[in-house]
């Protein structure tokens, strides 16, 4: 089945424009920072938004046109995994799973066994008759997740479903989730903040920023070509946005690089990965065409490595070793010279 | 501190004197002569049934007012409140001018179903339900606005009918304020007197309830007044006591 | 004989009269004295009359405030006799003064008005009620005031006293919350006294219930025991009962003569 969504809403000043397809057997990342729309998103194609104007179709079936179609999330046959999961705190882990069949008109019994077929398949039918405030997180989402698929819909969406996890819990939740998304036949579409969960969850990505869709792709296309800023500092990297001539971009803002696409002409992006980038106390000399001077504006802390700001022409962030921090006798306010290969040096047409 | 306790004694003292001037030794004696034991009953018949009432009507409207479900939501919260602020006396003048043999709409019932609210039970009952509603339309508005959209959400995406989720979901997450919203809402209703006696009047085993039986004796026999006071004031004190939990419990939650 | 009692009734009546009403001058000539203020402690059913017996006086005896305090006849003596500040009480019903006189709190009651009873009706009186007999027709809705006050044993009597059987559907707390209901046609009738069927004018009408058949009540006024102005509660006690302003106003507003 594939979801045609191609349509505009808006929640009181907020305004969602979105026009793009779900294709079922994908999972679909919908990446954006907070307030970007995505949970708009979510829940305009669970049927709990209604839109300003265009249309929803699943598969064959409209099921909103505004102004005068809308089906209602009862009848869309979706699964929802809501963000801190949302369990009725009043119900068992049992009667939690079984309250969409019994809401569909399935008999206790049959609810029951669909019920316990999903606590066996998600591992968790020891926790049957507790309530949701006497399990973890972790098993809360499976318990949200069960829940959502004891209805057995077509179109599984999931919002933010690991932000409500501990960084530990959250390791191993994913890689389960992973295997559990990648079961499930229909679409399933994500929402997220956080730039590994879309990598390692997803076949593809959309990041929404202000309300419309900047970019579409896979994760490595993501992380090759990052279309925005946005894109770029999830990735990690430096996105540089000016003019190439003749191997020479001028950026925007000041600063002139040598790259390697001679060919190039116009208005062009650069990537340049933090890690290409080397600095010096003193002005350097060797193989790097690319030097340029400037202040150190930041330092923070990144696994095994410190990322260093540099406010230049053009600013950039580095990452360096700790030995490199202890080297160069780092702070803010140092003043630094930056140098990059021209060969890592990536620069595409806009 | 001493303004506090100034406080605490302004309210016990009056309490305390109702109790050190019970005619104990005919206590027993008053509160089981027939005119009290209806009054009783009369009041625990018309309260209960005025919490009904209110439950019944009173919960949808507070989840309409929660929900924001109806235009101009602020106004209508404000007119719900008003009869909470509206002497009781007045309550009972604007119900006549309303259900009267001759009100707006009392007028339409008398003249074609021969249908009059004053002098009755059921009176009693409008006119608590009237001035005693409010108090639950309030308590449990509060609880249906802290209880997050998202769980009706879920229940939503999960194929539940409204009325499944407002049952199955909205009510019984919203229990610990229900139960306070109607046991104040019973607590009013029980001490109702100015809207009663003004709307549906004062008879023994029709109207009078425990209120009016207390002003009554007022007027004749202070101790049995005192007495019957005093039932009174248990009762409100089980209810607090009653209620204490709740609250808590609503608090912590 | 024959002339000694007009001759002494003479001396009693001018003796009396200059107790009673010493010069005006006399009580004008402190004009920037504090106002002596009288508390008046009053039957509901005197509300409407009595503020106007009290600026006959306070013309009168100038520099004289009258403040009034009306609720049910047994509400202000239990408030006298609890030591309410009142300097001047009047009651609608003997018994209820006569409880102040036993607990020694009033003083030397008169009887200064006598009121009775009617039959107070809605405008155009839809129950087309013509005597006291009509009250016991069925489905009839008949006030009356509760025994515990004055115009309910009043009402109560009259029943006895004509052997009525009537079922009211009230019992209504004052005389007021009685005629408002029975104006607002919600009652077909109620037993009120015929002071308060005036006082309401044309808003209600009333049937009239035959002297011999009527149940009539004295209105006693005294003075409080603890008052602080004695003197001047005195003279208002007997301005009410023996002035003719007074004794004007009080038929003006529907009450008889109580002897």
């Amino acid at each position: 089945m594939k979801i045609v969504a191609n349509f505009t809403a808006s929640r009181g000043i907020f305004n969602l424009d979105i026009d793009t397809t779900f294709s079922a057997g994908t999972v679909t990342a919908v990446l954006g920072p907070n307030g970007s729309g995505k949970s708009t998103l979510l829940r305009a194609l669970a049927g709990l938004q209604t839109l300003d104007s265009g249309e929803i179709v699943f598969g064959e079936r409209v099921v909103d046109a505004a102004p005068s179609v809308h089906v209602s999330p009862q009848d869309r046959s979706v699964g929802v995994v809501f963000q801190d999961y949302s369990l009725f705190p009043h119900l068992s882990v049992l009667e939690n799973i079984a309250f969409g069949p019994r809401s569909l008109g399935a008999s206790k019994k049959n609810a029951q066994i669909e019920s316990e077929a999903q606590m066996n398949s998600l591992g968790i039918t020891e926790l049957a008759d507790r309530k949701p405030s006497q399990i973890s997180g972790g098993q809360a989402q499976r318990v949200a997740l069960a829940r959502a698929l004891a209805t057995r819909p077509e179109i599984l969406l999931l919002d933010e479903p690991l932000a409500a996890l501990d960084a530990q819990t959250r390791e191993s939740v994913r890689t389960e989730l992973d295997g559990q998304i990648k079961a499930f036949a229909g679409c399933v579409i994500f929402v997220t903040h956080d730039p590994f969960d879309a990598m390692l969850l997803a076949d593809r990505v959309i990041v929404l920023e202000n309300g419309v869709i900047t970019q579409e792709g896979t994760p490595g296309e993501l992380a090759a070509r990052p279309a925005t800023e946005y894109v770029a500092t999830l990735m990690g990297v430096n996105l540089l946005r000016g003019r190439a001539q003749e191997g020479v971009l001028h950026v925007d803002g000041g600063g002139v690089l040598q790259i390697p696409e001679r060919s190039l002409e116009g208005e062009v992006l650069a990537v340049l990965r933090p890690e290409a980038i080397t600095l010096h106390l003193n002005k350097p000399e060797g193989s790097a065409r690319n030097v340029w001077e400037g202040t150190v504006t930041g330092l923070a802390p990144m696994h095994d490595r410190i990322r260093v700001s540099v406010q230049a022409s053009p600013s950039v962030v580095a990452t360096i070793t700790h030995a490199a921090l202890t080297d160069l006798n780092l702070a803010v306010g140092t003043s630094i010279w930056v140098s990059a290969k021209t060969l890592n040096i990536e620069a595409f047409p806009k | 501190m001493i303004p506090g306790l100034v406080a605490l004694i302004f309210l016990l003292v009056p309490l305390i004197a109702l109790i050190a001037q019970t005619p104990w030794e005919s206590f027993p004696k008053i509160i089981s002569s027939p005119e009290a034991l209806e009054a009783l009953r009369l009041s625990l018949l018309t309260s209960l049934a005025a919490t009904a009432l209110a439950a019944i009507f009173g919960i949808p409207m507070a989840w309409l007012l929660a929900r924001e479900v109806l235009p101009f939501t602020g106004l209508l919260r404000a007119l719900v409140i008003v009869p909470l602020l509206l002497p009781p006396v007045v309550s009972g003048v604007a119900l006549l001018e309303a259900l009267g043999r001759r009100g707006l709409i009392g007028g339409f019932l008398y003249d074609n179903f021969d249908i009059t609210f004053p002098f009755t039970t059921v009176g009693v009952v409008i006119a608590t339900t009237f001035v005693a509603m409010p108090f639950l339309i309030i308590t449990l508005e509060g609880g249906f606005r802290s209880l997050h959209q998202r769980y009706e959400d879920a229940a939503a995406t999960l194929g539940a009918s409204p009325k499944r989720i407002f049952f199955r979901v909205t009510m019984p997450m919203v229990a610990p304020a229900a139960i306070a919203g109607l046991v104040l809402c019973w607590a009013r209703a029980l001490g109702e007197f100015g809207a009663t006696i003004t709307f549906a009047g004062n008879f023994p085993g029709v109207t009078q309830t425990m209120p009016l039986a207390v002003y009554t004796a007022l007027e004749s026999d202070r101790s049995v007044a005192i007495a019957l006071s005093l039932v009174l004031l248990v009762v409100s004190v089980g209810v607090l006591v009653a209620l204490r939990g709740r609250y808590l419990q609503t608090r912590a939650s | 004989m024959n002339k000694i009692i007009p001759a002494l009734l003479a001396i009693v009546v001018t003796v009396g009269l200059g107790a009673l009403f010493p010069s005006a001058s006399g009580a004008t000539t402190k004009p920037n004295a504090q106002p002596t203020v009288l508390t008046v402690s009053a039957a509901a059913s005197l509300t409407d009359v009595f503020p106007v017996i009290a600026d006959a006086f306070t013309k009168r005896f100038p520099n004289t405030v009258i403040k009034f305090n009306f609720a049910g006849s047994s509400t202000v003596m239990n408030q006298v006799i609890a030591g309410a500040p009142a300097d001047i009480i009047a009651t609608a019903s003997e018994p209820t003064m006569q409880i102040g006189v036993d607990s020694k709190q009033v003083l030397r009651p008169l009887f200064f008005a006598r009121n009775s009873l009617a039959i107070a009706v809605p405008a155009g009186n839809p129950a087309n009620i013509k005597n006291l007999a009509d009250l016991q027709r069925t489905g009839t809705l008949l006030g009356v005031c509760d025994t515990a006050v004055p115009c309910g044993s009043a009402a109560a009597q009259l029943f006895t006293k004509n052997k009525l059987n009537v079922t009211p559907v009230t019992r209504e707390l004052d005389v007021r919350s009685l005629l408002g209901k029975v104006i607002s046609g919600d009652l077909d009738a109620g037993v009120v006294y015929a002071t308060d069927v005036k006082a309401a004018g044309s808003k209600v009408e009333f049937v009239e219930i035959p002297i011999k058949e009527n149940v009539t009540t004295v209105y006693p006024i005294a003075m409080v025991a603890q008052s602080q102005s004695a003197v001047l509660s005195n003279r208002f006690v007997n301005f009410v009962r023996f002035s003719n302003t007074s004794q004007g106003i009080l038929r003006a507003f529907g009450f008889a003569k109580p002897w």
